[in-house]
């Protein structure tokens, strides 16, 4: 197996630098945030999650899809503008957070922006080595990865070994001359999860569950803030508002993060509104996470990684909520 | 195509035509010829620059080969601007996009037509549709109902529909006044006013959905399966191409897997009735 001495991690993140913009958890006040990197030596990969989910990289809290000027003859463009980007230290949870959006957003009619954002970008993860009491991966079976990544870190004290997952990451490695070859190194198996979800057939059990009073004991404490889904890895809705000069001569279309907890998501024109109570909302975040999201792409649109258990000031929790349905 | 997901291409706007007092018909031309090769059913994603973008459903017939037309009622922000814009101005589309009415398995079939105010615009494409296709299709009758005669869409069509061989029309409003002579009554009960056959026949049903929930019932109670009971989901609708989830109903997105669905699709999904 290939091994990179942590000494010479420094030098890797540097290397990486010449060719890409470098993003990666740093520490923040007391917290972790995946950041820009400008001093390698900022960069930590032990950490227990970070804050804000990694999904800002390919979908940007607010972007641009549409210009346009008025003259004579319209001009419009609709064009993303993209930079090589390495993300270093994602955990599995946040790799396979990634490929779920790839399931909504490229498997049928595939959005440009994210797409030209995924493809170019090389995923550097690290194996978490220790959960915090909100994660709940384990139970999701999202706390190992077997794709999505470049290269995948194994902390394993002075070194780290690489697994190999693409060949970009291969050239990489071949590349730089601070990779050894030594003795196979095992990956982590998480252990001492604080929360567990039974995911056996849990698609259809929630939905048998649909008009339980649970929901309503959770849907009257959410207050609509809606922190749960920005910092969601998985959750990619969004709004859209048009923005033009005062003159209406040119103008643009930017999509910005919006979410299913928040007041007006469903309302239509006439003051109709499809989610009128916060229980159908807070029934719609949950239901797309573990229901719907599951019945339309196959797997469960929640990777565990606790960030909305975490962030919610109602103390309103997934996990709790499903063990209350289970019964 | 899918490359410019969010780049609209340009129509130019050829002909305004009042229906109702907030309604008007909207007929496009695209500068590159053509008309959209649509399905009946499919919608657009209309943009008014400055605006913003409305869903809108496609009310005429792919078989018109040198335009399109929507019928835009003006309720807000994108809709009244479309309503201020002279002949000649310029509107972004994306589409046409979903599913679109079932035509192949309405071959041979009889066909029931159920709207409701503003539901006959998207209905009127699959109407005429059948007119162009006559042979390929059985006899048709076409109920629709509104709230006052001022209301009614489509009246200068009425006497031509109603002259095809086949085809009958019945009409009814809420509330009459001294221009109206005919029926009077919620338009579920026209379905009671002619013979209606059951027997190889689909029902479509377009209007707000209390009026859908009404008229199933008594679709059902004619003998009508869940399968054969056709309508569309409205849903607030951002992209149109599956990615901002304003219209996830279920497992389903309403932009693309819809906005037609049968009785039975509906009942499978919570929130869809
Ligand atoms: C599949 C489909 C087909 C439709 N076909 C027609 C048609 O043929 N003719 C017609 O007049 N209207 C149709 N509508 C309704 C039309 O889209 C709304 O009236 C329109 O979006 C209102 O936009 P606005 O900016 O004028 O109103 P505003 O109230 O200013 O709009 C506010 C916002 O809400 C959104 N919104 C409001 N109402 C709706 C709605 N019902 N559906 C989706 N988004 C909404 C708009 O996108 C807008 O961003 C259809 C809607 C759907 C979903
Ligand atoms: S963070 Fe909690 S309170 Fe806020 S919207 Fe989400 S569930 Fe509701
Ligand atoms: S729903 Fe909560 S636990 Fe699941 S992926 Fe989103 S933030 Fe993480
Ligand atoms: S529907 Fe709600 S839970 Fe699902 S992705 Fe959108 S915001 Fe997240
Ligand atoms: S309109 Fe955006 S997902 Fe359907």
């Amino acid at each position: 197996m290939r091994v990179l001495y942590k000494k010479e991690l420094f030098s890797f993140i540097e290397r990486l630098k010449e060719s890409y913009r470098v993003v990666a958890p740093v520490k923040k006040d007391a917290e972790y945030v995946f950041d820009d990197i400008e001093d390698a030596e900022d960069v930590i990969l032990e950490y227990p999650t970070t804050i804000l989910s990694a999904k800002e990289f390919f979908f940007p809290q607010k972007e641009v899809i549409l210009e346009y000027d008025l003259g004579e003859t319209i001009q419009l463009k609709s064009t993303p503008e993209v930079e090589e980007i390495c993300l270093i230290g994602l955990h599995p949870c946040d790799i396979h957070a990634l490929l779920r959006f790839d399931e909504a957003y490229l498997t049928f009619k595939p959005d440009p922006f994210y797409e030209a954002r995924r493809k170019n970008s090389l995923i550097i993860g690290v194996y978490c080595t220790k959960p915090n009491e909100f994660c709940f991966c384990g139970s999701m079976g999202t706390d190992t990865i077997k794709e999505g990544y470049d290269l995948m870190l194994i902390d394993d004290g002075e070194k780290y070994g690489v697994e190999i997952g693409s060949k970009e990451g291969e050239e990489l490695v071949n590349s730089i001359n601070l990779f050894k070859d030594e003795e196979e190194i095992k990956k982590p198996r998480l252990k001492g999860f604080v929360r567990e979800v039974d995911t056996d057939k849990l698609p259809e059990i929630m939905m048998k569950e649909y008009d339980n009073k649970i929901w309503n004991y959770f849907g009257e404490r959410c207050l609509g803030c809606g922190k749960c889904v920005f910092i969601c890895p998985t959750c990619y809705c969004y709004n859209v508002v048009e923005d033009t000069d005062i003159e209406f001569n040119s103008g643009k279309r930017e999509r910005f993060w919006d979410g299913c907890v928040l007041t007006d998501f469903a309302a239509v024109a006439g003051g109709g509104n499809f989610r009128a109570d916060r229980t159908s909302r807070l029934k719609q975040r949950i239901l797309h996470k573990f229901s719907y999201y599951p019945e339309r792409y196959g797997n469960f649109g929640c990777t565990g990684c606790g960030r909305c258990i975490n962030v919610c000031p109602s103390d309103i929790d997934c996990t709790r909520i499903i063990n209350m349905i289970r019964g | 195509m899918d490359k410019e997901l969010y780049l609209p291409r340009i129509a130019i706007l050829k002909n305004k035509m009042d229906e109702t007092p907030d309604t008007s018909t909207f007929t496009f031309i695209l500068p590159e010829g053509g008309n959209l090769n649509h399905i009946p059913g499919q919608c657009l994603q209309l943009t008014v620059f400055g605006y913003g973008e409305a869903p809108i459903s496609i009310t005429s017939s792919p078989t018109q080969k040198d335009y399109f037309q929507l019928c835009v009622r003006n309720v807000g922000n994108v809709t009244s601007a479309l309503h201020r814009l002279d002949i000649g101005d310029k509107v972004g589309i994306r589409g046409p996009w979903g599913n679109g009415f079932p035509i192949d398995r309405l071959k041979g079939k009889n066909a029931v037509f159920v709207a409701g105010g503003l539901g006959l615009a998207p209905l009127r494409s699959l109407i005429n549709y059948i007119v162009d296709k006559r042979d390929d299709y059985g006899k048709v009758w076409i109920l629709s109902g509104a709230r006052t005669p001022k209301d009614h869409l489509f009246r200068s069509e009425w006497n031509r529909w109603n002259s095809i061989d086949g085809f009958e029309v019945l009409t009814t409003v809420d509330r009459a006044d001294d221009t109206w002579n005919g029926n009077v009554g919620v338009v579920g009960s026209l379905l009671y006013k002619t013979d209606i056959q059951v027997e190889n026949t689909m029902a479509f049903i377009c209007g707000p959905p209390i009026m859908f929930r009404f008229v199933t019932i008594d679709l059902k109670k004619l003998g009508f399966a869940d399968d054969v009971i056709i309508s569309t989901l409205e849903r607030h609708m951002k992209c149109g191409v599956g990615k901002c989830g304003h219209c996830n109903v279920g497992s389903k997105y309403v932009c693309v897997d819809g906005p037609v669905f049968t009785y039975e699709e509906m009942k499978k999904q919570p929130e869809a009735l």
